[in-house]
């Protein structure tokens, strides 16, 4: 069930109605049926595995403060480190790991070929994993005290609005917001249908409009010159970014519906000036989550110069790795590690480069170069996340470096309108101009001090761009496939 | 509660009169050939006449009372001709629209069914129509080529798709703005003729096409009309048959798994207690000098499937009383 489709639009409403008419002791479970219901919409069978990794996890939850010793502690932390990442490995990375080794094999002179597995990866697979291993990890480090609500944990585990795409939610922030009666408040519902109809304005009106000319492009790079590949690779960086923070928006505003608090996933990525803000801007639950589990085990910036360059580049590695089993995520994680690297390492030059040029410009010069430069090198790095293969990336990269001629652009040569075009440019700077006067309202309750008539237009505004500009194919969204 | 309920009301009544005016632009907005962005926002709209079925539902209306009705895709309007069952005293009427599933069925159905009050439905169930989970195409045809009314509302609703709504919009706009819905022919390819009753006779052989082989996946929702349509037609007291009809053998081939569908179709009308006859599985492969295209029947291939079919329907005494006799009687 995609939250762009019919059938979610049925599903909302009756959850939404059946939650407030229910008890508060029944409301999680309606919730937890209702969760199922939704993932098993998908395939049926795949239910196995998140109850695998919910009893697994509540049930080492409860054993760890329990054990007499930190050895036992560590040896129960393991085992549900081992069972969550060993099913997110045989799912995700088996076949992969057996590509790259009969690859690495062959270059050794040894010719095996192994069996492909080919199993379907379950869809969040990567998503609910992480947010059930942050309960178990922050019960094994004192910070959290495990509940003994198996209901309520299996909830957490699978909550439908954050469930497939997350955002990745930690158990001191979502768990105990089961246990609080949820009285039905007119402002957040509002609040949450104006963040549903904002995320499906960014999903099917800009992101599926975009998808069009992306995967023409990308599907065959060879095919076409650096104008098209430029134009391709900017509107990727736009289709990503409102594919995947339409869906946390839709996400968070259904559970906005329902009384839940999600964490904010996205803050206006694209206006960072240097990578380290980028992160603090793009999948924020999953920055903050590789920082919390990844980083700071590896001695974060605690251990020596060289040991916190290397936790920075071998985390953003691993990210890298998360998003997909191909080597293109991981050439992507690798930029932005070296990226991240770069600039610490010349910190100190940048400030003093920065303090000489306010000198002699004013300070929003320095403000666009540094926007522009890592505008620049973020889309760069899109080139290796969208592409099918390295070598299509390589062609991708070297062709915009070289065969740019933006007044030979026409969309027709390659299948499409004008008026897509046109269509795509109005999306984006629509969305631009709604995120810079929203800049400032950390909740999200959108548009909620504009004079009523401007309210009420913006809104009918988008929801005649979904109604008759959406694209409607139920295309899937791009982080499904993480 | 009242401040709220007032307050969702007036933006109930803001949004529609800013839909009215939207709809108005973006109708008036010419873009490209003369086409208004209205108009480009579907994929794959169409001008109404462009198929036959502009003809069909032209016609339903002066065929009161059919012993057999014809449903289906273009297999059906393509495959049945009425003339044939009219030497052996059976009138009938061809239903078959382009790419009709039977959701579209089902629907055109509840539209016509007291008129045509048929005696005997025989659908063509072309197994690549269930592929379809939305019967988009078919609606596009039937709303661009008949006028408004609750059927169509409930199509709408049943596709499942914000597309339809659009079409629905955009198709009704134009005739009310440009031009009236009696004022379109119905365009016909040189090789093809219209029959009265809803037949398109096609002559000449056209060229095969080889297909990409392929496995068909078909939707359980479609199925489930199926037994919507078995349904309704039993509380009207008429019968329902279900045949494919034949198919070039180098088409057959391509289906990979076309005997393993053909045959979960035929489990699923037994179990609801109706006849399925797969021509492809039953009798011998016709050659390809009876096909126009990779999957229609030409005016040879339709006698010789029509007199085939009619020698099993009487074999089988699956042929409905004729209304003409009943009335002698």
């Amino acid at each position: 069930m995609l939250f762009n489709s019919f059938e979610y639009l049925i599903f909302l409403p009756l959850v939404f109605i059946l939650y407030y008419l229910l008890p508060h002791r029944f409301r999680a479970l309606l919730l937890l049926i209702a969760s199922y219901y939704f993932y098993m919409s998908w395939k049926a069978e795949y239910i196995i595995l998140i109850l695998a990794s919910t009893f697994i996890d509540f049930f080492i939850g409860q054993r760890i403060p329990l054990a007499p010793s930190k050895q036992a502690k560590k040896r129960l932390l393991a085992i549900s480190l081992i069972g969550n990442l060993g099913l997110l490995f045989t799912f995700k990375y088996l076949d992969f790991f057996l590509q790259s080794s009969s690859e690495l094999l062959s270059l050794m002179g040894l010719s095996v070929n192994f069996p492909k597995a080919s199993l379907i990866l379950p869809v969040g697979i990567s998503f609910y994993t992480f947010q059930t291993l942050s309960y178990t990890i922050d019960v094994y480090r004192g910070l959290l005290t495990p509940t003994s609500n198996l209901l309520r944990f299996a909830l957490y585990v699978s909550f439908f609005p954050q469930l497939v795409a997350g955002p990745i939610e930690r158990p001191s922030h979502l768990l105990y917001q089961f246990e609080q009666k949820a009285l039905f408040n007119w402002k957040e519902t509002i609040s949450g249908l104006k963040l549903i109809l904002w995320g499906l304005f960014k999903k099917v009106v800009i992101a599926d409009r975009l998808a069009a000319f992306v995967d023409v492009i990308y599907d065959t790079p060879d095919q076409h010159s650096g104008t098209y590949l430029l134009v391709g690779t900017l509107f990727f960086s736009f289709q990503i970014m409102c594919d995947f923070s339409g869906y946390s928006d839709i996400a968070i505003g259904s559970a906005r519906l329902l009384g839940i608090d999600l964490m904010k996933n996205f803050n206006r990525p694209y206006a960072a000036r240097c990578f380290t803000d980028f992160w603090r801007r793009w999948h924020i639950s999953l920055s903050t989550w590789f920082r919390d589990y990844v980083y700071i085990p590896l001695g974060g910036n605690r251990a020596s110069y060289l040991i916190h360059l290397r936790n920075l580049f071998l985390t953003f590695l691993i990210s890298g790795l998360w998003h997909g089993a191909n080597y293109t995520f991981v050439i992507w994680g690798a930029l932005h590690g070296a990226f991240i690297v770069l600039e610490v390492t010349t910190r100190t030059a940048r400030t003093a480069f920065r303090e000489a040029l306010e000198k002699i410009l004013p300070l929003f010069v320095w403000s666009c170069l540094s926007w522009a430069l890592v505008f620049t090198l973020t889309n760069l790095t899109w080139i290796f996340f969208r592409a099918n293969t390295a070598s299509d990336a390589w062609i991708v990269l070297t062709r915009c470096m070289s065969d740019v001629s933006l007044l030979s652009f026409d969309p027709t040569q390659i299948g499409l309108t004008w008026l897509d075009f046109v269509l795509c440019c109005i999306g984006i700077f629509i969305l631009e101009v709604v995120q810079f006067f929203e800049r400032d309202r950390l909740k999200g309750d959108l548009f909620a001090t504009y004079p009523l008539i401007l309210r009420w237009s913006v809104l009918s505004l988008l929801l005649f761009a979904v109604a008759f500009f959406g694209v409607f194919d139920y295309s899937e969204f791009i982080y499904f496939q993480f | 509660m009242f401040k709220h309920t007032l307050s969702a009301v007036g933006f109930t009544f803001y949004v529609a009169v800013f839909f009215a005016f939207g709809i108005y632009a973006i109708h008036s907005i010419p873009v490209e050939k003369s086409q208004t962005v209205l108009r480009k926002t579907i994929p794959g709209f169409r001008a109404p006449g462009r198929t036959a079925t502009i003809r069909t539902l032209r016609e339903v209306n002066d065929y009161p009372n059919v012993d057999i009705l014809f449903l289906g895709s273009s297999h059906a309007y393509r495959g049945f001709d009425p003339r044939m069952f009219q030497k052996h005293h059976y009138t009938s009427f061809n239903l078959g629209t382009t790419g009709q599933t039977p959701l579209n069925s089902y629907y055109l159905l509840k539209r016509y069914i007291n008129k045509l009050n048929p005696k005997l439905v025989i659908y063509e169930l072309f197994p690549r129509t269930l592929e379809s989970s939305d019967g988009l195409e078919s609606f596009y045809d039937i709303v661009t080529n008949s006028y408004a009314d609750p059927t169509v509302l409930q199509m709408a609703f049943a596709t499942h798709s914000p597309y339809a709504f659009r079409y629905m919009i955009t198709s009704y706009l134009e005739r009310k703005v440009k031009r009236k819905l009696e004022t379109f022919k119905g365009i016909l390819q040189p090789n093809e003729t219209y029959i009265p009753g809803g037949y398109v006779e096609t002559t000449g052989q056209g060229t095969i096409e080889s297909r990409e082989p392929k496995m068909m996946h078909i939707q359980s929702r479609q199925l489930s009309y199926l037994k919507d349509i078995i349904e309704l037609l039993h509380e009207h007291q008429s019968k329902i048959l279900f045949v494919v009809h034949p198919l070039p053998q180098s088409t057959l081939e391509a289906f990979l798994n076309y005997q393993d569908i053909s045959q979960e179709i035929n489990r699923y009308l037994s179990d609801l207690g109706v006849n399925f006859f797969d021509f492809n599985l039953l009798f011998p492969p016709y050659p390809d000098s009876n096909f126009f295209d990779w999957h229609h029947l030409n005016i040879d291939g339709v006698q010789q499937f029509n007199e085939q079919l009619l020698t099993l329907l009487l074999k089988k005494h699956l042929l409905p009383k004729r209304r003409k006799d009943q009335e002698t009687e």
